[in-house]
């Protein structure tokens, strides 16, 4: 079970008096390490770094303005929690401006305040920040797991808007002749035999070096890079149509390979890896058109690849949508010597 | 609006009572804020009809009145706190015993 440090938690306060009383009802919050200073000169804030931390600042109307140490703060610990208690009035309204424009004060108490309600806040955003912080060194051991340096390099810091171009090769699966299949079957056994076609392309796309990006209804969207990208990818994709599954329910499969655009899409709340660009666009549209069983793969991918095939695939020309001119394609029933890893 | 006592002041006040417990002055400065504070934004009221005058000086009046009279609460409150009227200290037989770190 992965364990998380406790939280620091910093009060500052420039009254004596007023930061015995922080003190003494802040001193029993759980999972925290105090740390009380009458000033912020002397906080060493990079000392802090790797931990979560939360600041408590009760600002008194004759000390110096704080928003350049409030800015500091985001800036070297930005997964902090500021909150500063202030008084009414002016003071109150001279944060707000501050924070619209530099957004570095997360909540702000007026006073006179409840000790009780603040540490109860306190409590609930402490609880969260361990959380996250408990996810946080999750998401960290799971990234040993990523195949690719490259990928590790995206999710280890998961920021929506964060994409990076990478040369990969890309796959798509998709079933085929899906709706006959729900039409012939119940919804929850075809939802049974979906998960279990799945499952067993996931595991070859792992076994291959590949990670699945997304299923995409009937299928998924996997990529494979490095220097073998096409060749593992194309043993994948044979792998997969010699599987058991594949021959029970038919699936067709198509491959493309060039610079995708992969990153983060989505907001704080909601995150997902996704990879986007001219080359995904090309192996859904390869995918759809290829018949059951069978690998329909850009020649780029086939000559990076350097098979020996059974028999000469089948060159092709094909024309898609949304792209110029036709797309020199091979067709691939089956691969020789498609070695077979134990799973 | 006159006043007896600055924004300066009143902050000052408040800042030394902190908590809602024991914040009887802190409390009459926070409403003497919120007065000014509704004061001002009256002032910055379009008058496009008659009506909107009136309620306008209404509240002008109104809050006038209310500020005289709670900034007169406020310094007797001081006083009988025995707070140091010069530097609106507050007296330390007020405070609760500070913990000792």
């Amino acid at each position: 079970m992965t364990s998380v440090p406790p939280v620091d938690l910093l009060i500052v306060d420039s009254g004596a008096y007023t930061r015995s009383l922080l003190l003494e009802r802040l001193s029993q919050m759980a999972d925290c390490t105090l740390h009380v200073h009458d000033s912020w000169t002397d906080i060493q804030l990079a000392a802090m770094q790797g931990n979560s931390c939360v600041l408590v600042l009760n600002h008194h109307v004759n000390d110096a303005p704080p928003f350049e140490f409030l800015q500091q703060v985001k800036k070297v610990l930005p997964q902090s929690l500021v909150v500063v208690i202030s008084s009414p009035g002016a003071p109150h309204r001279a944060l707000e401006l501050c924070n619209k424009d530099q957004a570095c004060i997360d909540m702000i108490f007026d006073k006179p305040i409840d000790l009780e309600h603040l540490g109860g806040y306190l409590s609930e955003r402490i609880t969260l920040l361990r959380q996250q912080q408990l996810l946080n060194q999750e998401h960290l051991d799971l990234l040993r797991f990523l195949p690719t340096a490259a990928l590790r390099r995206i999710f280890s810091q998961p920021v929506p808007g964060k994409a990076e171009l990478f040369d990969m090769t890309v796959m798509f699966t998709d079933i085929r002749d899906s709706t006959q299949l729900i039409v012939q079957e119940s919804a929850r056994n075809y939802f049974a035999k979906l998960n279990r076609v799945l499952a067993s392309q996931a595991r070859l796309i792992r076994l291959y070096e590949g990670m699945v990006v997304k299923t995409t209804g009937d299928g998924l969207l996997a990529v494979f890079e490095g220097g073998a990208r096409c060749h593992m990818a194309l043993k994948c994709a044979s792998a997969i149509q010699s599987s058991i599954e594949a021959r029970s329910t038919p699936v067709g499969i198509g491959l493309s390979d060039g610079l995708v655009l992969t990153g983060i899409l989505g907001t704080t709340e909601h995150l997902h890896f996704d990879v986007i660009g001219a080359h995904v666009h090309l192996a859904a549209r390869l995918c759809s058109k290829a018949a059951a069983g069978e690998i329909l793969a850009t020649r780029d991918v086939s000559s990076k690849a350097r098979f020996e095939f059974d028999s000469q695939p089948l060159q092709d020309s094909i024309v898609v949508r949304g792209f110029d001119a036709a797309v020199p394609c091979i067709h691939i029933k089956k691969l020789r010597n498609t070695y077979e890893k134990s799973i | 609006m006159k006043s007896q006592f600055s924004d300066q002041q009143l902050s000052h006040i408040i800042d030394q009572s902190l908590i809602y417990q024991c914040a009887c002055p802190a409390q009459v400065a926070k409403h003497l804020i919120g007065l000014r504070d509704l004061y001002e934004y009256q002032q910055n009221c379009i008058n496009q009809t008659a009506t909107d005058k009136a309620v306008h000086q209404r509240i002008a009046t109104d809050a006038r009145r209310a500020h005289d009279a709670l900034e007169e609460c406020l310094r007797e409150v001081l006083l009988i706190e025995q707070w140091d009227m010069e530097t609106l200290a507050m007296p330390a037989s007020l405070q609760k015993t500070p913990r000792s770190f």
